[in-house]
C-alpha cells in the first residue's frame, strides 16, 4: 500500500542543511499494523507526516495506493489525504468548541459527505465506540482516555483505509493505554493499516514489524519479539 | 450550504467563547460603521439621491458670470432671449423669491413667496393636488392675481380646509385667488411657502420699463430628451456670440448647471471631505480588528492544524475564518445602525440650514443597504489577515508548537505593519481636523466690525402699498416706540443688515475725477459698492466706530442734505493718500441727474456677507426715502437682548398690526448661524480625529501589551542574566515607539497629499500649515508613547523566577 523510496527530508540553516530524514526506503503492505520507535529527534513523527501528506517538503518517492505522491500537487495530496488518512494525535487534539458529536462530524463536512448520511455515520460510530452517551459534551467534559478514544472515533469515522497514530498513548495512563492499543488492533483486523509511533514497548509490540529509526536514518526492523523486553 | 450555516453556527459559538474580544471588536467596528452610516446617510440624501421630480437629470439652473463668480442671478432679458432663442431646452422658466405678508384670517404672517412664470411647474412636472397651474393669462403684467399654496401653509394656516380653492387671500394688501395647492411630497430647493405669478412682460416693450431693460431672475430650464448639458452650453455660447454687440463685455456669460449641482455644490465638497474621514476611522477600526484577530489566531493555530490534519481544505478553514470575521462585522454593523439612528438624528439638529433640505435624511432602505455591504466588506477586510495567515500555515510545523506560544515573525510583522497604518491614518485625520480648528478658530478672531454682544435684530418687509412718507413715518415711529422700551439703549433701522442675504451694489463716481462712461466700460473697470440706508442711530446701536468725521444726524436724514458716510475701505481705495470726509460722490444707479453728496464721516469696516467675506467698499446714506426691500431693525439693550423679544413683537402689533416681522434673533445668533456649516464641518472632523487617535492608542497599547506577554520569557531571561528594569522598559518602548514614528513619517507624507482637499474649507490657514503638522505629530507620539508605557512598565516589574516558569 505505502512505498517509501529515498525519502529525505532536510531544513535549511545558516550553518547549511540539516537532515531530519535521510534515505529511508519503506514498504508497507494493506493491512499491516506498523510500529515506528525511535528516540528523540530521530525523526519519528515527521516521517508520519510525510506519509499522512501533512508535509509536502520533502524529496524521494512516495507511492500510496498506487498513487505517486511525489509527483502530485499539495491540492491533490489533500485529496488523497481526505481519500485514505485518519490521524490520532498524542494530545488528542480535539476541537474544545465542538462537542463530541460535532467533532466526529467535521471529518465527513471535509469530505463533503451529505448531512443526512453523515448524521448516520455519526451515530453508528459514537455507538461503535460506546460513546453515544457523551455526544452532547464538550473535549474538556471528558477524561483524557475518553478524550483519546473520541479522538480515535474521529480518525475513523471517514473510514479510512490507513490510520496514522503519533505516540496514542503518550497522555494517558496504562490501563487507559492497553484499551486504545487493544481498539487499534480490532481497528487492523477489521482491514485498517496502521502506523503508530510509539516509545513504549509495551505498545509497540502490537505492531507486526517495527521500524527503528535514528538521527533520521532507518536503524533497522525487528518484530515484537526481538524487542528488548519482550513485553507481551 | 449546510456546510456555510454549519461555520456560521461554529462562528458564533466562537465568538460567544471568547466575550471579551467579541465585545471589543463589535464595539470598535460600531464605532467605524456607525459613523460611516451616519454620514452616508447624509451623502444619500443630498448628493446621491436624484431630485423628486420627473427625469430630474433634465433640469438645469441658467446661471450668468457677472464679475467673475457665476451666479443664479440672471437678467430678465437674458431669460428672455435664451427661452425665446434655444432649440435645446424643452422649457426654460423664470422666478424670483421674495417675502409676503398675508393678512387676514388671523395673525399677519410673513410668507417666503416664488413668483414664478406659469412655465414653473409644468417644467418640473409638478400638477398641483388640488386645483390648476397658472394660466398664461394669469402671468401677465395686469393679468388676474392667482396663487398657489404649498402644502405646509394649506395646513399651518388654513387648517388643510378643502374650500381654501377659489377663496381670495390678503398678500401685501392686494387680494389674490387660490388656484391649486401643491402636493405634500413637492419641495424646492428654495423654501417657498406660497407661490405666484411672475407676470414678467417679455416683450421688448414690457422688459423696457424695467430701467435698464432687466430685471434680475433666476431661471431654470429642462433639456430636450437626447440633448446634454454640454451641447445645451454649446448653443448658448454659439447665441451669445451671435448677438454680440459692442456692449458685449458688459454683459454677464450665460452658462448651465444641472440644477442637482446647484442644490448640492455647495455642501459637496465638505460632505466628501467628511466621508473620506469616516472612510479612514472605519480603516483604522478594521486594523484594530485584524491585530485582535491575529493575536486570537495565534492561540488557534493548533486548531486550524488539526482541522487540515482532519482533512479540511484551506479554503474551508479560511471560509470558516472569514464567516467568524463577517459575523462579527455584522453584529458591529448592527450596533453602528443604532449609533447611526443617533447621529443621523443629532446631524439634523446641529446642521441647522447648513445641509440643503431637499430630502429627508434618514435611514432608508440604500443606507441600510451601504451599511450591510460596508459590514460584510469591513468583515471580509479585518478578516483577511488571520485568514492569509491560515492560508499560508504550515500544518506540519503547527502540529509540533504544542504549548509554545506564538513566535511567529510573519506575523508579527504583520501586526506592526497594520499598527503603522493605524498610526498613519489617524495622523492623515488628526492634522485634517487640526486644520479645520485652526481654520475655525482664526475665523472666530476676526472682527466683525460691529458688537454683537446685547442686539437685538429682526426684519419686516413693507407690503409695498405704502408711499415713502408712508415708509418713513412708518420706520420713525418704530423706531421712536421701541427706544422707549426699558433697557434700549439705541435702534436703529437699516436695509442692509450685515450677515443677511440683501445689499443693493452701485458703483460711485468721484467729483472732480473723469465720469463714468457705462457704454464703454468694461467689466472689472469700475470698483462695486455696497449702499446700505440706515437711520441716524444705526452706527451707535451696531457699535461701529466713526473714525474720521461724524456720524449722522437728524439733519442728515432729509434730503437734500446730501450727507453720506463711507467706510475704511472706501476711504483706502478711492482716496488712497487722503481722507474722505468733505469730498462729493455720485451713486449710480440712480436718477439720470444723481446729485453729488458729502462725505461727511468714515466708519470701520464690516463684514457684511460674514466673518469669512470680504470687506467691500461701502457708502451709507440716510436718506429712508431710498430703502428697499426689506427692513432690518437694531436694538441695542443693557441686558440680555432675548429678554425684549416678546416687547419688541407687542410694539411692531401696535405701530402697525397687519405687519408680520421675521427673523428675530440676537445678533449672536445670527453671527453663529453664518458659521454653522464650519463649526459643524470642524466639530465632526474633530470627532473622528478624537475616535482615530483612540483606536490607534488602543492599537498601539494591544500590540505592545501582546508583544509583552509573548516575551514575557525573554524579558525574565534578561532580568536573569541582569538587564535592569530602567534598560527592559526603554527596549519595549523603543519597540513600540519605533512603529509609531514609522506610521507617523508615512502619515505625514499622507497628510501633506491630503491636506489639499481641505483647502476650500480653510480659512487664512495654509493646507501644510507647518504648527499644526508638527504640533499635531507631537500630540500623537505622546499619546504613543503613554500607550507604550503602560506595557512597557508591566515588563519592567516581570518576576525573572515567575518568568522562567512561563509556559
Amino acid at each position: 500500500m505505502i512505498t517509501l523510496k529515498n525519502v529525505e527530508k532536510c531544513y535549511k540553516t545558516k550553518a547549511g542543511f540539516t537532515y531530519v530524514l535521510r534515505q529511508i526506503n519503506l514498504q508497507i503492505a494493506e493491512g499491516e499494523f506498523i510500529t515506528i520507535m525511535g528516540p528523540s529527534a530521530a525523526g519519528k513523527s515527521t516521517l508520519l507526516n510525510i506519509v499522512g501528506m501533512l508535509d509536502h517538503d520533502w524529496e524521494g518517492e512516495y507511492t500510496l495506493a498506487g498513487q505517486a505522491v511525489h509527483t502530485l500537487k499539495p491540492k491533490q495530496r489533500q485529496a488523497l489525504n481526505r481519500q485514505y488518512v485518519g490521524f490520532v494525535f498524542q494530545a488528542f487534539n480535539l476541537l474544545d468548541s465542538l462537542t463530541v458529536y460535532e467533532n466526529l462530524d467535521v471529518p465527513l463536512s471535509y469530505r463533503n459527505v451529505k448531512t443526512s448520511q453523515r448524521a448516520a455515520i455519526v451515530c453508528d460510530t459514537l455507538d461503535r465506540f460506546g460513546i453515544v452517551g457523551k455526544k452532547d459534551l464538550y473535549p474538556s467534559q471528558l477524561s483524557g482516555g475518553q478524550q483519546q478514544l473520541v479522538a480515535i472515533a474521529r480518525a475513523v469515522v471517514a473510514n479510512p483505509k490507513l490510520i496514522l497514530a503519533d505516540e496514542p498513548t503518550g497522555n494517558l495512563h496504562s490501563t487507559q493505554g492497553r484499551e486504545i492499543m487493544k481498539l487499534f488492533k480490532k481497528l487492523n483486523e477489521e482491514g485498517a493499516t496502521i502506523i503508530q509511533v510509539t516509545h513504549n514497548e509495551e505498545y509497540a509490540a502490537y505492531g507486526r514489524r517495527i521500524i527503528q529509526l535514528k538521527d533520521g536514518w532507518m536503524d533497522g526492523e525487528i518484530t515484537p519479539d526481538q524487542l528488548p523486553g519482550k513485553a507481551r | 450550504m449546510t456546510t456555510l450555516w454549519q461555520d456560521v453556527r461554529y462562528g458564533l459559538r466562537m465568538l460567544a467563547r471568547s466575550p471579551g474580544f467579541t465585545a471589543v471588536a463589535v464595539l470598535t467596528l460600531a464605532l467605524g460603521i456607525g459613523a460611516n452610516t451616519t454620514i452616508f446617510s447624509v451623502v444619500n440624501a443630498v448628493l446621491l439621491r436624484p431630485l423628486p421630480y420627473p427625469e430630474p437629470d433634465q433640469l438645469v439652473q441658467l446661471r450668468a458670470d457677472w464679475s467673475g463668480s457665476p451666479s443664479t442671478a440672471i437678467g430678465s432679458s437674458t431669460f428672455v432671449g435664451v427661452k425665446a432663442q434655444s432649440q435645446s431646452l424643452a422649457r426654460v422658466a423664470a422666478y424670483s423669491g421674495g417675502d409676503m405678508t398675508l393678512t387676514g384670517a388671523g395673525s399677519a404672517q410673513q410668507v417666503v413667496t416664488g413668483a414664478v412664470t406659469a412655465d414653473f411647474f409644468p417644467l418640473l412636472g409638478v400638477q398641483p393636488a388640488w386645483g390648476r397651474n397658472f394660466t398664461r393669462e394669469e402671468d401677465t403684467p395686469n393679468g388676474p392675481k392667482a396663487a398657489i399654496l404649498g402644502h405646509g401653509l394649506w395646513q399651518s394656516r388654513f387648517g388643510g380646509a378643502a374650500d381654501v380653492l377659489g377663496r381670495t387671500i390678503t398678500l401685501n394688501e392686494q387680494s389674490y385667488t387660490v388656484v391649486g395647492i401643491l402636493p405634500a411630497r413637492f419641495q424646492y430647493p428654495e423654501p417657498f411657502q406660497l407661490w405666484i405669478p411672475l407676470a414678467l412682460g417679455e416683450t421688448s416693450a414690457a422688459l423696457a420699463q424695467y430701467g435698464e431693460g432687466m430685471i434680475l431672475l433666476k431661471a431654470i430650464a429642462r433639456l430636450k430628451p437626447g440633448v446634454t448639458l454640454s451641447q445645451a452650453q454649446a448653443e448658448l455660447r454659439t447665441m451669445a456670440q451671435r448677438e454680440q454687440s459692442p456692449r458685449t463685455d458688459e454683459a454677464p456669460v450665460v452658462s448651465l448647471v444641472t440644477l442637482h449641482e446647484q442644490v448640492v455644490g455647495e455642501v459637496k465638497g465638505a460632505l466628501l471631505v467628511l466621508l473620506g474621514a469616516v472612510a479612514l476611522v472605519l480603516l483604522i477600526a478594521c486594523a484594530n480588528v485584524a491585530n485582535l484577530q491575529l493575536a486570537r489566531a495565534a492561540t488557534r493555530q493548533r486548531e486550524m492544524a488539526v482541522r487540515a490534519a482532519l482533512g479540511a481544505a484551506r479554503w474551508r478553514i479560511v471560509r470558516g475564518l472569514l464567516t467568524e470575521s463577517v459575523l462579527l462585522s455584522l453584529a458591529g454593523g448592527g450596533l453602528g445602525l443604532l449609533l447611526a439612528f443617533w447621529g443621523v438624528r443629532a446631524l439634523g439638529q446641529w446642521s441647522g440650514a447648513s445641509l440643503p433640505s431637499m430630502h429627508e435624511n434618514g435611514i432608508d432602505a440604500w443606507v441600510l443597504a451601504f451599511t450591510l455591504g460596508v459590514s460584510v466588506i469591513t468583515g471580509l477586510a479585518f478578516g483577511l489577515a488571520p485568514a492569509v495567515q491560515a492560508w499560508r500555515a504550515d500544518v506540519n510545523a503547527a502540529l509540533k508548537e504544542e504549548a509554545r506560544g506564538d513566535t511567529d515573525g510573519h506575523r508579527n510583522r504583520l501586526r506592526h505593519l497594520l499598527v503603522v497604518s493605524e498610526v498613519a491614518l489617524a495622523l492623515v485625520l488628526l492634522i485634517g481636523a487640526g486644520l479645520l480648528i485652526k481654520s475655525f478658530s482664526r475665523l472666530m478672531e476676526v472682527h466683525p466690525g460691529f458688537r454683537t454682544a446685547g442686539v437685538l435684530t429682526f426684519q419686516v418687509t413693507l407690503t409695498g402699498g405704502e408711499s415713502s412718507p408712508q415708509k418713513v413715518h412708518f420706520v420713525e415711529q418704530l423706531v421712536e416706540r421701541l427706544k422707549a422700551l426699558p433697557g434700549v439703549q439705541a435702534v436703529a433701522a437699516t436695509d442692509s443688515l450685515p450677515l443677511t442675504d440683501f445689499s443693493r451694489i452701485g458703483v460711485a463716481e468721484i467729483e472732480g475725477r473723469p465720469p463714468i462712461d457705462f457704454s464703454k466700460v468694461k467689466r472689472g473697470e469700475v470698483t462695486p459698492v455696497s449702499r446700505p440706508t440706515v437711520t441716524r442711530d444705526y452706527f451707535h446701536a451696531m457699535g461701529i466706530s466713526v473714525k474720521n468725521g461724524r456720524a449722522f444726524t437728524s439733519q442728515d436724514a432729509r434730503p437734500p442734505a446730501g450727507s453720506l458716510i463711507v467706510n475704511e475701505t472706501f476711504e483706502k481705495h478711492f482716496f488712497p493718500a487722503e481722507s474722505a470726509v468733505g469730498k462729493r460722490i455720485r451713486l449710480m444707479p440712480g436718477p439720470a441727474e444723481a446729485r453729488w453728496q458729502t462725505v461727511v464721516g468714515v466708519v470701520s469696516d464690516v463684514r457684511q456677507s460674514g466673518l469669512a467675506g470680504d470687506v467691500t467698499p461701502e457708502v451709507y446714506s440716510p436718506e429712508l426715502e431710498d430703502m428697499e426691500g426689506a427692513l432690518s431693525f437694531v436694538v441695542r439693550v443693557t441686558g440680555e437682548p432675548a429678554g425684549l423679544i416678546s416687547a419688541v413683537r407687542a410694539v411692531v402689533a401696535e405701530v402697525e398690526p397687519n405687519q408680520a416681522l421675521y427673523n428675530l434673533m440676537t445678533m449672536e445668533q445670527r453671527l453663529a448661524n453664518t458659521t454653522t456649516s464650519r463649526r459643524l464641518n470642524t466639530v465632526l472632523l474633530g470627532s473622528f480625529a478624537a475616535v482615530a487617535l483612540l483606536l490607534a492608542v488602543v492599537g498601539i497599547y494591544g500590540v505592545m501589551s501582546y508583544a509583552v506577554t509573548q516575551r514575557t520569557r525573554e524579558i525574565g531571561m534578561r532580568m536573569a542574566l541582569g538587564a535592569q528594569p530602567g534598560t527592559v522598559m526603554r527596549f519595549v518602548m523603543w519597540q513600540g515607539m519605533r512603529v509609531v514614528l514609522i506610521g507617523a513619517g508615512i502619515g505625514l507624507g499622507g497628510a501633506l497629499a491630503l491636506a489639499r482637499v481641505l483647502r476650500n474649507l480653510l480659512f487664512e490657514v495654509a493646507p501644510t500649515d507647518p504648527a499644526t503638522f508638527v504640533c499635531v505629530t507631537l500630540l500623537l507620539s505622546a499619546v504613543a508613547l503613554l500607550a507604550c508605557y503602560v506595557p512597557a512598565r508591566r515588563a519592567a516589574k516581570v518576576d525573572p523566577m515567575v518568568a522562567l516558569r512561563y509556559e
